[in-house]
């Protein structure tokens, strides 16, 4: 439903995208990743035909960008960044008057209804009389979402929108974008927190310094950045007994790095390694006795931190 | 040897101290880090080099046209030597040019210091100020220090222009101080009043309007205050001319020969007029130090910023504390949008935001008709000139200056985006717009209609002057409107686009008559009379000497059984119907060219807002 080619955006001299290419289908939480200025927010204003980009392609849902502005608005959801409210509107008045900028009639009821059912979606109905401006951050940036669904876009462009929640508002805000997702609409999302991107992405996207790094399914990032699964191991004996034990196992291919420190060890496993067993047995022919065995599941930031240098555009 | 043994000394700012505690010395009030901070920024701003040339060529283009039009008869006569035309024109050059600046400087002040305190509210950068060992006067002074330093280099980069002219000789000493003078005493009064209302606005625009208007209040209210108390037949006492530095400059000039502050020299005349402004200035810094110092508390409670608007309930009268600001504001109930969004919403966006100044404003104006009311009886011509002439004014300055605000205001609180990615096309957002600015004023020409339809009632004015004034008011009230929001598409920041607004007005109403006559003294009789019809032109679109052709007569024949006749370049007998038609064909123009400036940015839409498509 979005297909970006080539797409390449300069701000004055600096790029900021750098021949861009995506594609995201139906039915897809894409999650946008990467450090500050690495040019999320520029690649979505593009999408939601809010900035001309210098060169390349964009479309959505088949519209190009360049031509078709009128169908795309009509298509898209964007949230920006940073959510600017009208400050002398009720929440209730700022969703009606959105609801009627996407032309939705205020015949029988229709537009009362949109602007309800939304409101209950992101659980703002108690909030329907204040005014915008005296809300706190997190509870304009659910009014954002709601304004983002009235007109049931079938493409959501949210650029950071967990910033600010709580934790409730934020496990509301997945299971909200999961709805979405089995409704069929494609959503792309960038977001710093990057645990809870993990959990709602079917795929993730990083980019750096208008780069796209990697796009594709999670697992197929951990592959990508080289990550192994990671596995802590306490010992029952001393530090010198966990530090010569921890010597021996870094001579294992199997083995990418081990860290000792007191009793304990953490063990990465080389990529596309499966299975503890050889390690248990390994620990154990070498005189060490398991106290506790944990693995630890893969985590995107470590991916992140492989794949991307931190360097600053 | 025993400097070891002294003890330590107290560190400047003891770990724990609150902002307030330190006492700067006034170097570091008015010179500190807020005066480099807003040095380095406004002198990153490309607006500020605009402003500069633009003075500059203003200025230059103004001195030209005076020494053209002083020395384009005296270049006919035999006999004058190119010098000597030179030193005659050089006073007047000089005087033109101290007013001129004077007046500029005075208009330019307050849109340079408004956004000093409404950036930071906006950006949410006052709580980090506040957590900062800076106090308020610090901040308020280091703002203004830094504004002042910009109107200086404004006054200093027109210096070689009024050096050149000193050149020629012929100039007063003393009146090129009295204006230095009082020019820099009105840019502080006017950068001081435009920072006060800055803390208690969160639009620019709105506190550089307030700040002028507060400035006229201060400057030229007494004046005519204490003439109009006088009846206008004799000139008010020295200390009430000594308020308008204009007054003070005009009585310099006149040597003292034009009698308008009797008891005094007109030394001490200008002198005191420049002292006032600088307390003008002094008392509104301090206050707005106070305000800020209120206003950062406030954000710095973490309360959500309740639109930053006018002075805290504190300030009850009787003495109660005033009841706590609920965290989150309602309303009873929500109202129920019908029809355009846009016109819905821009309809209700309030003038004023602050309900203590909404008050203030409105019982001003009050105050000030019944006055008007009690002192002019319901016949006198004067009354009826004023009304209509007034209310022309006051409605094309208010669109001129707020229109600007309803795209740079969107843009500012970036609820534009949000705008631009809604399915409203680009006529139906800017049509919206205009048409909402122009209803949302609606009370002035209400006003002025039904003055002049009681006064048609009554049988003081031929109610055909009902029709003519509709039509240079509707005209008067659209083009600002229409021209604001292309300008306000078209430059980023509000505040100058209400500026370039208003400049425009001015350009059409004052400038281009004037330049035409002008041209029209150069020009040898041929061309003379190639520039009437332009001549004619600018005197047709333009409503205050329409307002006089067209009053003039309605007054003079009153009666419905008769027709009145009209003057019009050089006839005296034009009917009503040709005179209609004049009057119908020169403002439909005006609107007309308003509506295709609009319809043309709706048009190019997306190219002024970065839209692809
Ligand atoms: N209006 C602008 N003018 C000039 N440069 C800009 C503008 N907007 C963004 N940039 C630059 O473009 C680059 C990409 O910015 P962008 O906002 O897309 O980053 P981002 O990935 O969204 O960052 P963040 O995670 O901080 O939100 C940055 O280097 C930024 O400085
Ligand atoms: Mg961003």
């Amino acid at each position: 439903m979005i297909e970006i080619t080539d797409l390449t955006h300069r701000y004055g001299s600096l790029v900021a995208l750098d021949r861009l290419t995506l594609h995201i289908g139906p039915g897809e939480v894409f999650g946008f990743i990467g450090p500050n200025g690495a040019g999320k927010s520029t690649a979505m204003k593009i999408l939601a035909c809010l900035l001309r980009p210098t060169a390349g392609d964009a479309r959505v849902c088949g519209h190009r960008v360049h031509d078709s502005g009128d169908a795309i608005r009509g298509l898209v959801g964007y949230m920006p960044d940073f959510l600017g409210v009208y400050e002398d509107l009720t929440v209730d008045e700022y969703l009606q008057f959105f609801a009627a900028a996407f032309r939705i009639p205020a015949r029988n009821g229709k537009r009362a209804a949109v602007v309800d059912s939304v409101l209950q979606l992101t659980d703002l109905t108690a909030k329907r009389h204040a005014m915008v401006d005296s809300l706190s951050r997190g509870m304009q940036q659910r009014l954002g979402v709601a304004r983002v669904l009235l007109h049931e876009p079938q493409v959501l462009l949210l650029d950071e929108p967990a910033s600010g929640l709580d934790p409730r508002a934020r496990i509301e805000l997945r299971s909200l974008l999961t709805e979405l997702r089995n409704m069929g609409k494609c959503i792309m999302v960038s977001s710093h927190i990057l645990t809870e991107l993990a959990e709602m992405s079917t795929s993730i996207g990083i980019i750096e310094r208008g780069t796209l790094l990697f796009a594709g399914p999670i697992g197929e990032a951990f592959a990508r950045a080289g990550a192994g699964e990671r596995i802590a191991v306490t010992l029952e004996g001393g530090p010198a007994d966990a530090r010569a034990i921890a010597a021996d196992l870094a001579s294992d291919p199997r083995v990418r790095s081990v860290a000792a420190e007191d009793r304990s060890l953490t063990i990465e496993l080389a990529p596309a390694v499966n299975g503890h067993h050889f390690l248990i047995e390994a620990v154990i022919a070498r005189g060490g006795r398991i106290a506790s065995f944990t693995p630890r599941p893969l985590k995107l930031e470590e991916a992140f931190l492989r794949l991307t240098r931190g360097a600053v555009n | 040897m025993d400097a070891p043994a002294a003890p330590p000394a107290a560190p400047a700012n003891p770990a724990g101290s609150l902002p307030t505690a330190g006492r700067p010395g006034p170097l570091a009030v008015l010179f500190g880090p807020v005066f480099l901070k807003e040095m380095l920024v406004l002198g990153r701003h490309r607006s500020t080099y605009w402003t500069r040339a633009g003075f500059v060529l203003l200025l230059a283009g103004v001195a030209a046209l005076v020494f053209f039009g002083a020395t384009a008869d005296a270049s006919r006569l035999p006999g004058a030597s190119a010098l000597q035309t030179l030193q005659r024109v050089a006073p007047l050059l000089a005087n033109v040019l101290g007013f001129l600046q004077l007046t500029a400087i005075t208009l330019v002040a307050p849109g340079l210091a408004s956004s000093a305190v409404c950036d930071e509210k906006r950006a949410r950068t006052l709580p980090t100020l506040v957590t900062t060992p800076l106090s308020a006067l610090q901040i308020v002074g280091g703002k203004l220090t830094a504004r002042l330093a910009q109107l200086m280099l404004l006054v200093i980069s027109a210096a070689p222009l009024l050096l050149s002219v000193r050149v020629f000789g012929g100039l007063d000493a003393e009146f090129v101080a009295a204006s230095v003078a009082l020019t820099l005493g009105s840019a502080l009064a006017t950068a001081a009043l435009a920072l006060l209302f800055s803390t208690w606005h969160t639009r620019a625009a709105a506190a550089a309007a307030f700040a002028l208007a507060t400035y006229g209040l201060l400057t030229v209210a007494p004046f005519f205050t204490a003439m109009a108390i006088g009846q206008f037949r004799a000139p008010p006492p020295w200390f009430v001319t000594a308020t308008s530095p204009f007054l003070c400059l005009s009585a310099l000039l006149g040597g003292g020969r034009i009698v308008v502050a009797p008891g005094v020299g007109t030394t001490q005349l200008w002198l005191i007029g420049a002292a006032y402004q600088i307390a003008i200035g002094i008392a509104a810094a301090a206050l707005a130090a106070a305000s800020l110092r209120r206003v950062m508390l406030r954000e710095a409670a973490g309360r959500p910023d309740p639109g930053g608007e006018g002075p805290a309930p504190a300030a009850a009268g009787d003495g109660t504390p005033a009841p706590a600001v609920p965290a989150t504001k309602k309303r009873p109930s929500s109202r129920t949008l019908t029809g355009s969004p846009v016109f819905w919403r821009e309809y209700r966006r309030p003038a004023v935001k602050s309900r203590t100044a909404r008050r203030t404003l409105v019982a001003s104006v009050l105050l000030g008709l019944v006055w008007l009311y009690t002192h002019l009886p319901f016949h006198s011509e004067e009354l009826h000139y004023t009304v209509a002439l007034v209310s022309v004014g006051v409605l094309a300055l208010l669109n001129a200056q707020s229109a600007p605000g309803a795209v740079g205001v969107e843009r500012e609180a970036r609820t534009w985006d949000a705008l631009l990615t809604s399915r409203l096309s680009p006529a139906s957002i800017l049509f919206a717009k205009a048409g909402a600015a122009v209803a949302r004023v609606w009370y002035i020409p209400a006003y002025a209609l039904a003055h002049f339809g009681v006064a048609a009632f009554a049988g003081f004015v031929h109610p055909i002057f009902f029709l003519h004034l509709t039509l240079i008011l509707f005209a008067c009230g659209l083009l600002p409107v229409c021209t604001g929001l292309v300008l306000g598409l078209a430059v980023r920041k509000a505040t100058t686009a209400s500026s370039l607004n208003l400049l425009v007005l001015v350009g059409l109403w004052l400038v281009f008559p004037v330049l035409v006559g002008l041209m029209g003294s150069l020009a040898p009789p041929a061309g003379r009379h190639a520039l009437k019809p332009l001549a004619d032109a600018g005197l047709a679109i333009n409503p205050f000497p329409m307002i006089v052709f067209a009053l003039g007569p309605a007054l003079r024949t009153p009666s419905l059984a008769y027709w009145p006749r009209y003057e019009w370049l050089g006839r005296d007998d034009l009917d009503p119907l040709g005179f209609s038609v004049i009057l119908a064909g020169s403002f439909g123009a005006l609107s007309v060219i308003g509506l295709v400036a609009l319809l043309v940015a709706a048009r190019r839409f997306n190219r002024l807002t970065d839209r692809p498509s």
